[in-house]
């Protein structure tokens, strides 16, 4: 199959897949009448439940699931690393600690934006810790910088354990709920906003494609074809981190998105990156609205959280499809 | 001659060694080999010279220009270089020997052009990797990935090639299917090579000039005839060295001069 009509399917089954997120759940919502209130004004029981809840939890899934795929893309190239994912270097990290050390001091009073705010603030404190430490000579070193984060990660949630040991059950069960990760917080407004800085990073990738599939060389050899090597190298750390804490700060660590998409999207579509950070974004956020209606009907009233599923689900096709392919990733 | 590549006088390294003095022309048209024993400094010289360490004192001048002063981009137009240690992405042959293409994109251009397409299927041919440009790089023999190496640099276009030990690890058909490529590139395209060449007799053969390096600096350079003594080549690695000549070729060839019979 040609790699044009492969993406044309993804895209495809995208927009089916969305359709049937706001179709499934509590209240099944038949296909013909989803459209209707999508594109007509109108008022109702099932106007509501399409417009304030299903739609806006789409969106997120989109946000978030894209986001952090296209963070994996961003963060595996940069360290010409497989293993590497959004979480490896510690963002998520320093997100759960700002929203614990939130949790703790202002208990469950916080303003509404509170919470992403102080998770936001948590990642952005890893990033500029990282930068500096790993900033020598005009050089940024990445070993050093893999090494730091990962080291940061325990840090950080060893200090989210320890709060969580000083605190009350409700504070603990809280930042519990919180690390798990869920689609739930639904705030349009902050939805929207992340949604524009997701989609505005997205759209750069026209422009650092090439340099990107320059990258993967390594340094020297992008150096020899032209590319001013430690500018790209600055930017793509930068640009993966604020995508992570974004998707942090509004949905918690939703884990294994981020690095098992990027390998599915090499495997059946194409290593170019001309082509993969684009198809990452659309495959992410296609198995995070599967797995959010996963998590909210399975065993519906109950909702279970998302990560649940994205770990079984992700790992189980990804394990299938590492083993039909053969291929070293 | 015009020089393509002239070095003066250059002082550069990293704690512990630097290179000393350092001064050498390469003519147009020409392929230079640089020779001296491990941790002679070669590899840092080629390194000096692509921008990969800084210079501490002195000039490298690149067709008549500093080379400091010229953009990156434009010289990636036209000097490609092999390192010695290339890592193999991922990825097929025809997807990597593409990417040698980088330099030449316009400043928004995103595909790759018919052009493109074109010199990297020209230059898969005329490296005979054709065949296998469908297969992975991983999958391929250490001599097959080499070919893919100069491939990705012969797609560049480059007017001087630079190369880290080319024949490195590679059995004696494959070191004469790089050298021989080499030769024909720097006959019919006009391609100046630079090359380090562990192997004395492989530069003797293919180079018309040749440095020693030792110990940072330039022990001596000229034609092989002239460079390949014993007197130099046993001052440099500090073992006897029997000298004779190419049967066919008449260019020097290095024997090491000690044979296991007279040791105890």
């Amino acid at each position: 199959m040609k790699i044009s009509t492969r993406l044309i399917l993804l895209f495809l089954l995208f927009i089916g897949v969305i359709l049937a997120g706001l179709s499934i759940g509590a209240v099944t919502i038949p296909f013909p009448k989803v459209l209707n209130i999508l594109f007509t004004r109108g008022t109702g029981i099932q106007y509501e439940i399409i417009h304030q809840v299903r739609l806006p939890r789409i969106l997120l899934a989109i946000t978030v699931g894209g986001g952090l795929s296209l963070a994996g893309v961003l963060f595996q190239a940069l360290f010409r690393n497989p293993l590497v994912e959004p979480y490896t270097l510690g963002v998520s990290g320093g997100a759960a600690l700002g929203v614990s050390i939130n949790h703790a001091l202002l208990g469950v009073t916080g303003f509404t934006l509170s919470l992403p705010l102080s998770g936001f603030a948590g990642s952005l404190v890893i990033i500029a810790v990282l930068f500096l430490l790993g900033f020598r000579k005009g050089h940024l070193r990445l070993n050093n910088i893999l090494l730091t984060g990962v080291m940061i990660s325990f840090i950080s949630s060893a200090l989210v354990m320890f709060i969580m040991s000083v605190s009350g059950r409700n504070t603990t069960h809280q930042i519990v709920f919180w690390i798990m990760g869920s689609l739930d917080r639904v705030n349009l407004p902050l939805i929207r906003l992340v949604l524009w800085i997701t989609l505005a990073i997205l759209a750069s990738m026209i422009f650092l494609a090439v340099r990107l599939n320059a990258i993967i060389l390594g340094e020297e050899a992008a150096a020899n074809l032209g590319v001013r090597v430690e500018s790209l190298k600055k930017l793509i750390f930068l640009l993966a981190s604020l995508l992570t804490g974004c998707g942090v700060s509004v949905a918690g660590i939703i884990g294994f998105v981020g690095l098992v998409v990027p390998h599915f999207v090499r495997l059946y579509l194409s290593r170019d990156h001309r082509i993969l950070p684009f198809a990452s974004f659309i495959t992410g956020g296609l198995f995070l609205i599967v797995s959010d209606t996963l998590a909210r009907t399975v065993i519906a009233p109950v909702e279970l959280p998302v990560g649940v599923i994205t770990g079984i689900l992700g790992g189980i096709l990804f394990v299938y499809a590492l083993n039909k392919q053969h291929l070293l990733v | 001659m015009m020089n393509m590549l002239k070095v003066t006088d250059l002082i550069a390294g990293y704690p512990g060694f630097h290179l000393d003095r350092i001064s050498f022309n390469v003519e147009e048209n020409s392929i230079v080999g640089i020779i001296g024993p491990n941790g002679s400094g070669k590899t840092t010289l080629l390194r000096t010279i692509t921008g990969q360490i800084p210079i501490q004192k002195g000039s490298i001048s690149y067709r008549q220009r500093d080379m400091d002063k010229q953009g990156k981009k434009e010289l990636a137009r036209s000097i490609a270089v092999v390192s010695q240690f290339q890592p193999l992405p991922p990825l097929k042959v025809r997807e990597y020997v593409l990417l040698g293409r980088i330099p030449h994109f316009r400043r928004w251009q995103f595909l790759d052009s018919p052009e493109n397409r074109l010199v990297a299927h020209q230059i898969m041919d005329l490296v005979g990797i054709l065949d296998f440009q469908e297969r992975f790089l991983t999958e391929l023999s250490g001599g097959e990935q080499q070919l893919c190496h100069m491939a990705r640099a012969l797609v560049q276009r480059p007017r001087l090639l630079i190369l880290d030990e080319p024949t490195q690890s590679l059995d004696i058909s494959h070191q004469a299917m790089i050298m021989g490529l080499l030769t024909r590139m720097n006959r019919q395209q006009k391609i100046t090579i630079l090359m380090v060449v562990h192997d004395l007799n492989l530069a003797s053969q293919y180079c018309q000039f040749l440095l020693l390096l030792v110990g940072g600096k330039i022990h001596t350079q000229g034609p092989p005839r002239q460079v390949l003594t014993r007197e130099y080549i046993e001052k440099a690695y500090r073992i006897p060295v029997v000298i004779s000549s190419h049967p066919l070729s008449q260019r020097p060839v290095v024997f090491t001069g000690t044979l296991p019979d007279s040791l105890p």
